[in-house]
């Protein structure tokens, strides 16, 4: 049965935050941005009325919607394994209270399973940055032995805690004018496995992901960031996504698409993206990356859409002795010949 | 009574010419076909002028008991303007065998 992996992987997102005292409460400010496929809501679960002249902490968590991700798997799909990014890199900014007294902050940063004490001490108007990396936060939830459905993966994961916790304690010496400014940054992903049956499939691609099959590869470059990748019977059956150590990255986005069939593939962007197709020869297909001995990759040449989402309306010229598409995005055209004009006599005699 | 057919129906002809009065631009495309388009007949293409005082031939050697010509243009921006055709036939035989 064919295997799919639904990726989603490098997704970015900000959180924003501000206390301050002395003797107030603190009311921080929950920012998420929507990039279209994460769907981070504000859940708030701070401890309300943080005072400053003593220790506090709050701490905000952010439920992932799966709703928007998994537009693309099918009703029919079974899913096998869900994978949770956590935040690979964090960055926390911490500004102390500019009183001009001794302020003293201990932060803790907690994500999720982890427990992250920085170092104390932090005092005036210093900032401090804090990144986080690695691979032990991830979370893999593995159906392999009783797929579940779509419908069963929103139901168990709908509202899954991606993070996050940020707790923060002065040192707590009243009328001292503190204040703490944090910004978090985070890098999220997760990979969904699914078999399937049969019916359209398509996803975005955001990261570097390779798709195996054997036989040969092919290399597609989309400037654009986006690619759709259809299904049925234009994709061969039994190809994988395999995810490396690159599921972070900032470059362009390659697929590697290793098979003997044809690649079919669609561009929804308006623009005018080009395709760079290339070859290589693999032996370890069970390896991931596959490995050759001797890779020898072969440029296939370039693929230039010339329009995409265009349209037409015939209008009658004068003159006129093509056909002409208009670009729904700018209103630019494109002339292309009538296809083959023709006439013919009645039989004779 | 209607008469079985007009006097040359039936007959096997061959199509040897064609000419035309034709003004254009690029190549005009020709084709013979015959009844129901079982066999054709390409001919070499004419090369199309805006203003000629020539009414092109092409020779052909198609031989059917009815024919058609087939004009088209392949190319962007061609244009063709045909005001005359003339084909040349002359009849080689009265019938296929029976």
């Amino acid at each position: 049965m064919p295997v799919k992996d639904f990726d989603a992987l490098n997704m970015s997102t900000t959180f924003s935050g501000y206390v301050s005292g002395p003797g107030g409460t603190a009311t921080p400010v929950f920012t998420d941005f929507d990039f279209g496929r994460w769907n981070v809501s504000a859940s708030d679960s701070q401890i309300p009325g943080v005072i400053c002249s003593s220790n506090f902490s709050y701490e905000k968590t952010g439920d992932v919607d799966f709703t928007n991700p998994i537009v693309g798997i099918p009703a029919n799909a079974l899913i096998s394994k869900v994978e949770v990014r956590y935040p690979r890199s964090t960055n926390i900014v911490v500004l102390a209270g500019s009183g001009g007294f001794a302020s003293i902050f201990t932060i803790e940063a907690r994500f999720h399973d982890g427990s992250i004490t920085l170092p104390s001490n932090v005092a005036g108007n210093n900032t401090y940055t804090f990144s986080l990396s690695g691979s032990s936060a991830d979370q893999i939830f593995d159906y392999s032995s009783s797929p579940i459905t779509r419908a069963q993966l929103i139901s168990n994961h709908g509202t899954q805690i991606l993070f996050m916790g940020l707790s923060v304690s002065a040192g707590g010496i009243a009328g001292i004018n503190n204040s703490v400014n944090y910004s978090l940054n985070f890098d999220l992903g997760f990979r969904i496995r699914v078999t399937y049956t049969d019916g359209p499939f398509s996803w975005y691609i955001k990261p570097t992901v390779k798709v195996i099959n054997g036989g040969k590869i092919r290399t597609i470059q989309d400037p654009e960031d986006i690619l759709a990748v259809p299904d049925g019977d234009v994709v061969p059956p039994g190809f994988e996504f395999y995810g490396t150590d690159d599921d972070f990255p900032s470059g362009p986005v390659f697929v590697w698409w290793i098979s003997d069939d044809f690649f079919q593939f669609f561009v929804f962007s308006p623009i005018s993206p080009s395709v760079i197709l290339g070859g290589s020869d693999w032996t370890n297909f069970g390896a991931s990356p596959p490995t050759c001995a001797v890779c020898l990759t072969i440029a296939l040449g370039e693929l230039t859409i010339l329009i995409a989402n265009a349209s037409g309306i015939y209008t009658l010229t004068q003159g006129k002795t093509n056909d002409t598409l208009y670009l729904r995005a700018d209103s630019s055209t494109f002339d292309f010949k009538i296809p083959n004009p023709f006439g013919k006599t009645g039989l004779v005699p | 009574m209607r008469v079985n057919g007009s006097a040359g129906e039936g007959l096997v002809n061959h199509f040897g010419m064609i000419r035309l009065r034709l003004k254009g631009s690029g190549n005009l495309q020709m084709r013979l076909l015959s009844l129901d388009e079982v066999r054709e007949s390409v001919l070499v293409p004419l090369a199309m002028q805006a203003n000629t005082d020539i009414e092109p031939t092409r020779l052909s050697n198609f031989t059917q008991q009815r024919a058609q010509l087939e004009i088209k243009t392949s190319v962007i921006d061609e244009t063709f303007q045909i005001s005359k055709i003339v084909i040349f036939s002359r009849p080689v035989a009265t019938s296929y065998p029976g």
